[in-house]
């Protein structure tokens, strides 16, 4: 604010500055181009033709008439410092009582004029006496008048020099505001999009807070409830409840338990991962130990249900062990759960150029076309799901789990057929990890 | 006064004019364009103006000479303006240079004006097509004489153009004007 006050006031220094450089310009330009030397010399070279002409006309060689043109001339240019804009000059060079003692001598001689007489030696006399004393007046004006002009000429160079430094230093303030101004605008601006950016991120994480608590609050009841149903039975039929009976509902209780504690995990999971909470170690790790891991965390009756085919896939590789068994067993468990309970699910990798691919296959429900590009968005899921308990966040998790590896999920699904999901990530084998650290060691 | 209609720098008159031209034809002076102009005739009183030069008509060796009476039978126009030479504003009467170049049938793209004092100047012909400029024999109702300016000033309708009020034009203000030569 006092940045563009500031700006405001040196814009208009500046234009006042500019203005009085244009008037200073201007002084000269109102004044006729002729100027005061010209005009006296004018003036000067009139009354010296005047006395000739008086001489010339005693001597017979010219008439009256030449005489008085000759005075009319002399008295026209006169006239020139006594009106219009050289009267100015005139006083600014304190030229007045001059030029006003010229026209006394002029109408004191015009009366005689008409009447003059070749033989009236005295009268022509007088006439010429005062001709040429009023060339000599006329004369000293031209002189004053070529050494005011320098001193003008010299003032007015000076100001304009002087009001042109004021410009430059008024440009540069005017510059530097401007700069200010500008530095002053953006960071503003910054402020305000960092601002909006925080708003929209806080209003994201409502977003999410309301679904997670939707998703966990409807995900989380059926594992109560179960756990729930099987208590209360086994309260009532404490007594007379069998070995077996209590096995089967304790099992069921243990399950929902378990089940609670991997919804617990994966949405934990997921969002310590998003808050930067889980770091990413890439490491050597041996591919094939690590699915058949995941494999082996599958509920044991589906184990069987996976076929692994891993010849073309290279065992080691440079990644993050933990959350790419994270990713791919929620794939896995995802195919198991989406297909059906006697369908097998494939589990294939291989190297292609320079990227590995690991990819699950199932014959499940699938995906329908049109919801394919939201499969990474975080809670959700796709409407072939419903009826199925999920919580849309495992494969968000699996998707940011690939971008820390800079690599992606690809998904290929056809509705009611299955889906295949795949993880390809950049191949970099542990030996250039080894060669790269024992360079640096060496 | 006749209605002027321009054609290359010339003119042809209208109305009664051209009836008492066609009149008196052996009398007149015939262009090489087949356009045909008025005889001139002497001047009776004190000659103030002489066009010389690239003229069709004249009326002596000299060229065209016109005395008071004559310029002031090609039309009077009236032009207020103020000047660098005179205070305030000045009315001033005359006839348009124009008029004068017309009547004489003047052909070219310069005039050269001098005066009493033999102070000469070029002035560009189209100054006096483009610009009502005057003639100028009074100044505020009174005859302008030598001992000011007279008889003939030359004033340009500085006021109502501004690029009129450039300086480097001040030297076309002829006074004491006496002679038009046409180049």
């Amino acid at each position: 604010m006092a940045a563009a006050l500031a700006l405001t006031v040196l814009f208009v220094i500046l234009l006042a500055a500019v203005i009085r450089l244009a008037v200073n310009e201007n002084r000269l330009a109102g004044e006729p181009a002729e100027g005061v030397v010209w005009f006296s010399s004018q003036a000067q070279f009139e009354a010296m033709r005047l006395a000739d002409s008086v001489l010339l006309f005693e001597m017979g060689r010219v008439a009256r008439d030449e005489v008085i043109l000759r005075f009319d001339l002399l008295d026209s240019r006169l006239r020139l410092f006594e009106e219009g804009q050289m009267t100015e000059r005139v006083a600014g060079m304190s030229y007045q009582n001059e030029i006003a003692g010229v026209r006394k001598i002029l109408d004191g001689q015009r009366g005689q004029l008409t009447g003059l007489d070749r033989a009236d030696a005295e009268g022509l006399n007088a006439l010429h006496d005062d001709a040429h004393a009023v060339s000599l007046t006329m004369r000293d004006f031209a002189n004053a008048g070529m050494l005011d002009g320098r001193d003008r000429q010299e003032a007015s160079r000076a100001s304009r020099r002087q009001i042109l430094l004021e410009i430059f230093g008024y440009l540069l303030a005017t510059l530097a505001a401007g700069v200010l101004v500008s530095i002053i605008v953006v960071r503003n601006y910054r402020t305000m999009a960092q601002a909006e950016a925080a708003l929209a991120q806080e209003r994201e994480v409502s977003r999410l807070h309301r679904a997670f608590t939707s998703v966990v609050s409807h995900q989380f009841r059926t594992p109560l409830s179960i756990i729930d149903a099987s208590s209360q039975r086994m309260l009532r039929r404490a007594t007379v409840m069998t070995a077996d009976e209590i096995v089967t509902r304790v099992s069921k209780i243990r399950n929902a338990c378990q089940r609670l504690t991997r919804l617990m995990e994966s949405t934990l999971n997921a969002a310590r991962l998003e808050q930067g909470e889980i770091a990413f170690h890439a490491r050597s790790c041996n591919l094939h130990h690590l699915i058949a891991a995941a494999c082996d965390n599958q509920p044991e009756q589906d184990q069987s249900r996976i076929d692994c085919a891993l010849e073309r896939l290279p065992q080691l590789v440079i990644a993050d062990s933990t959350l790419l068994e994270q990713a791919i067993q929620n794939l896995l468990s995802n195919a198991l759960k989406y297909s059906p309970p006697d369908s097998l699910v494939l589990v294939r990798g291989a190297q292609q150029g320079n990227d590995v691919l690991i990819s699950v296959a199932d014959r499940g429900v699938g995906i329908p076309a049109d919801e394919l590009r939201f499969i990474s968005e975080r809670f959700f899921r796709a409407r072939t799901a419903e009826g199925i308990p999920g919580t849309g966040i495992g494969l968000n998790f699996v998707s940011q789990i690939m971008v820390l590896h800079r690599g992606r999920i690809d998904v290929d699904s056809v509705e009611g057929k299955g889906s295949t999901f795949t993880l390809i990530f950049p191949y970099s084998s542990p030996s250039k990890l080894y060669a790269a650290s024992s360079e640096q060691a060496g | 006064m006749s209605l002027n209609i321009w054609t290359s720098g010339r003119t042809f008159r209208t109305g009664w004019q051209i009836l008492v031209g066609l009149a008196a034809t052996t009398l007149f002076v015939v262009s090489a364009f087949g356009q045909t102009l008025e005889p001139l005739p002497a001047p009776a009183g004190p000659v103030i103006l002489t066009v010389a030069g690239s003229i069709e008509v004249t009326n002596g060796n000299a060229g065209a000479a016109f005395d008071r009476d004559m310029l002031y039978a090609l039309g009077i126009s009236e032009l207020t303006t103020s000047t660098p030479w005179t205070d305030g504003t000045r009315v001033f009467w005359g006839v348009l240079a124009r008029a004068v170049l017309d009547r004489v049938g003047a052909t070219g793209a310069t005039v050269l004006a001098s005066a009493l004092n033999d102070y000469t100047v070029e002035i560009p012909m189209e100054d006096f097509e483009t610009y009502d400029v005057l003639l100028a024999t009074e100044m505020d109702g009174e005859e302008m004489l030598v001992s000011d300016k007279g008889p003939i000033w030359i004033v340009y309708p500085r006021d109502s153009d501004s690029a009129l009020q450039d300086r480097r034009l001040h030297d076309r203000w002829v006074w004491q004007l006496k002679a038009l030569q046409v180049r």
